[in-house]
């Protein structure tokens, strides 16, 4: 599905932070001011105005105290790229701006707490203290005998098997939901020539990135490429949005061959043999901010649903009009996490159906926190598939 | 000793070369004249402003310190005269202002053609805050219920939508037979008259104003070419706009459609330069206007570094303008009008619900785009433009614009 344009590939790499501020240099004087992108933000007080915005974000600007709040909490939901009439990607800015708190030293406690824990030096990202952390917050193994198994081996690992397919599940391997062991379960079902790829030295970067570690979030392409590489796969699989914008970046930095697949575009690959049971009974879907929006692929998950049930879209779908999931408040504050949630769930509700289906893992968890007994179901793609797949 | 820069114009160039000056010379004397009486706006978001989106205050596009903070004096005047020979220039409240460097940055404003009747209260046009000001008072302050807008060009579209908003009944006469016949293609000019119609807009295409009729010194209507009689209590003329130089007249400056500037955006003088849209490149022989914001911007940057060190050539690029009209965003970049023949082919990506992309393909490369509704893909196209990068028309058939992105962004190295 993919190709290379070709031509590309002559031009000097910059590195990111580079290209950052050259973005930043030329689409800071294209902001005309109409304010649309501070509408559609889930994220910013509106106390914030658009020069103060733009007058901290360029080059010499210092940040005030609003606007380092809202360079904590900007989920990078890209809702404002879309409806800005000169295409200044607002979006793009505040990773600058994002950049600027970092390097100044003025990142909240969320972030500090974080990255405490993961740690990073350049060469190799230090794991031990952050996976005890990610278990205990991710309830690893819990009592699920299966996913222990099956998933346990792959973690951090350094060493891989040539395959066909590699399944990316970078830090999510840890998570309590069943999607990433449920992957694995369908592949083997499907006789698939597999490796896995799992934790935190497989990092896709894009925590560093939402913190303004852009440096740290180069040198985890960097290492990400390095350990694709070693499986030579023809396809990367995950389930998570920003790992797969992720690799569609690291594919074209370091002119990787394989392909880059979500999980839906690969159970579409295999719909012949899935033999899926088909229900009558309406859900809903929430579109991923990286995949429908960024990426512009609304249609794979929508196609793979069809398969599964019957599907009513909410009021805000699709690529333009879709909302944040809230990046699991870790770059929110809680109390806008809950309203982003809630409002999200009324209309997923207001459809009709009683499920929400979402296909990427960081969407699934950030509501897995605010899931309310009266509220709408939230499932992962994937979990659906391999409840229906018509398996023995 | 400190070096004396003034600025006449406090637009988007003025003001970025202001800002650029200021950064690279800490101490010198930064004067800008002004010739509004408003601090730097957004002048494309006013028809925001004007339908209540935003405020004034969010209208203005630096913070009420900037000027202060910057150490920039800002002066409310008009200049008359601009004397090269003593580098000095002289207002019309009588300051002489004498400068080191100087750059001329006022624009450009909208003409009146010698119609009958042009001279009416009533008759306005429509280009600046004090035009759009003036004209909200004249609406309110006769009730006027129904207008005419002559010019079907972005500012004659910006207009009938105020006027729309504002509650007025409008007609366009339109000497073209599209809208938007500079910025669009055919198709996509299709899009926003049906948004204007739908909202009960009058249309009148290849039609001209002949004569605007008035009693007791007010308009009262006008009569078309096709000698049909409107009634109108406003007459909004947006035919076009001519650089502002009129008090540049002997001041031995070469001026040829507007004030010639060389690469670097030096004048005739070389203490004298000029940016945004009174400034006019002569390349080759060939007259390149300045057109849009951005490029207003970028020109006002590169001449108040100029101004402070010379040397840095402005860096002609890919044409790209994207900005909205009426209820759509648009954005037209490259050679977008490249009319088909040849290798030349339009491939449409995408069409309906107010939607429409089209690329313009030379062979197997992009030259050019064309989009409504969507606009993400710009950028993409521009650098796709920009490397010459080969795609094959073939895969771009039947694509959604937002496919357009995922294709596009799989070969530049982009890291965002």
């Amino acid at each position: 599905m993919k190709q290379s344009v070709a031509g590309y590939k002559t031009m000097a790499m910059k590195t990111f932070s580079t290209q950052l501020s050259e973005w930043v240099e030329l689409n800071v004087l294209n902001c005309i001011g109409v304010d649309e992108c501070m509408k559609v933000c889930p994220a910013v007080d509106p106390g914030l105005s658009i020069k103060e915005l733009n007058e901290a974000t360029r080059d010499g600007g210092v940040l005030t105290e609003a606007t380092l709040k809202f360079a904590a909490d900007c989920v990078q939901c890209g809702r404002c790229d879309s409806v800005c009439p000169t295409v200044a990607g607002r979006s793009v800015m505040m990773l600058k701006l994002k950049e600027k708190m970092a390097e100044s030293g003025l990142s909240p406690e969320s972030h500090k707490k974080y990255f405490a824990l993961k740690g990073h030096d350049k060469s190799r990202i230090r794991q031990a203290g952050f996976n005890a952390f990610m278990k205990a917050r991710w309830k690893f193994g819990g009592g699920e005998k299966l996913k222990s198994e099956k998933l346990a081996p792959h973690i951090d690992k350094e060493r891989f098997k040539k395959a066909e397919y590699l399944f990316y599940f970078g830090c999510y391997i840890f998570t309590k939901e069943r999607s990433a062991v449920q992957c694995v379960d369908m592949a083997d079902r499907l006789g698939m020539d597999y490796e896995v790829l799992g934790g935190l030295i497989s990092c896709c970067g894009w925590p560093s990135l939402m913190a303004g570690r852009t440096e740290e979030s180069e040198d985890c392409h960097k290492h990400l490429a390095g350990l694709i590489d070693r499986s030579s796969p023809r396809f990367v699989i995950t389930g998570c949005a920003e790992c797969f914008m992720s690799l569609n970046k690291v594919r074209v930095k370091y002119d990787m061959a394989f392909e880059p697949l979500t999980t839906p575009m690969w159970l579409n690959r295999f719909a012949d043999r899935l033999d899926l049971k088909k229900d009558d009974s309406a859900v809903t879907f929430h579109d991923s901010c990286h995949i429908s929006r960024k990426s512009g692929m609304p249609e794979p998950a929508r196609e793979l649903l069809s398969r599964l049930n019957p599907v009513t879209e909410m009021k805000r779908s699709g690529p333009d009009d879709t909302f944040c999931c809230g990046y699991w408040g870790l770059h929110s504050n809680p109390a806008n996490l809950k309203s982003i949630h809630n409002s999200r769930f009324d209309e997923a509700m207001g459809t009709g159906a009683d499920t929400m289906v979402v296909e990427c893992v960081t969407c699934l968890e950030s509501f897995a926190e605010s899931v309310k007994p009266a509220g709408p179901k939230v499932v992962d793609i994937v979990s659906l598939v391999y409840e229906r797949m018509n398996h023995r | 000793m400190k070096k004396k820069y003034v600025i006449i114009g406090a637009g988007v160039a003025g003001v970025t070369a202001a800002e650029t000056i200021r950064a690279k010379d800490p101490d010198g004397a930064i004067t800008i004249i002004n010739g509004e009486p408003f601090p730097f706006y957004f002048r494309a978001a006013m028809s925001f402003y004007i339908k209540g989106a935003i405020t004034e205050d969010e209208l203005y596009g630096k913070p009420a310190v900037w000027a202060q903070k910057n150490n920039i004096r800002t002066l409310n005047d008009r200049v008359k005269q601009v004397r090269v020979d003593n580098k000095e220039v002289c207002t019309q409240n009588g300051l002489t202002e004498p400068y080191d460097k100087l750059l001329v940055a006022t624009g450009a404003w909208p003409f009146v053609a010698p119609w009958p009747g042009a001279d009416l209260d009533g008759v306005v046009t429509y280009r600046s805050l004090t035009c759009a000001r003036h004209m909200i008072d004249y609406i309110k302050k006769h009730a006027v219920k129904k207008a005419v807008v002559v010019g079907g060009g972005i500012l004659g579209v910006e207009l009938v939508e105020d006027l729309h908003n504002l509650g007025l009944e409008t007609t366009l006469l339109a000497r073209e037979s599209r809208v938007l016949e500079l910025l669009l293609d055919p198709e996509g000019s299709g899009i926003i008259l049906d948004q204007m119609k739908s909202d009960g807009v009058r249309v009148l295409f290849k039609t001209e104003l002949k004569e605007i009729i008035g009693k007791d010194g007010r308009v009262e209507g006008i009569v078309t070419s096709g000698g049909e009689t409107i009634e109108a209590g406003l007459v909004g003329v947006a035919i076009g706009v001519r650089p502002h130089i009129d008090f540049l007249e002997g001041s031995g400056l070469v001026i040829d459609r507007g004030v010639i500037v060389d690469q670097r955006l030096n004048t005739s003088d070389p203490d004298v330069y000029s940016a945004g849209d009174v400034a006019v490149r002569k390349v080759n022989g060939s007259y390149i206007p300045c057109r849009t914001w951005l490029t207003a911007a970028r020109q006002g940057r590169v001449a108040g570094a100029n101004m402070v060190e010379g040397g840095e050539p402005f860096e002609e690029k890919v044409f790209f303008n994207a900005s909205h009209a009426y209820k759509s965003i648009y954005s037209a970049v490259g050679k977008y009008d490249e009319p088909e023949g040849g290798d030349i082919r339009h491939i449409r990506l995408e069409a309906g619900k107010g939607r429409y992309s089209k690329l313009v393909m030379d062979g197997d490369r992009i030259i050019g785009g064309v989009f409504i509704g969507y606009v993400t893909p710009v950028w993409d196209v521009c650098r796709a433009i920009e490397s010459g990068a080969k795609v094959d028309p073939e895969r771009l058939a039947g694509l959604k614009g937002s496919q357009l992105t995922e294709i596009l962004t799989s070969g530049p190295p982009l890291l965002f």
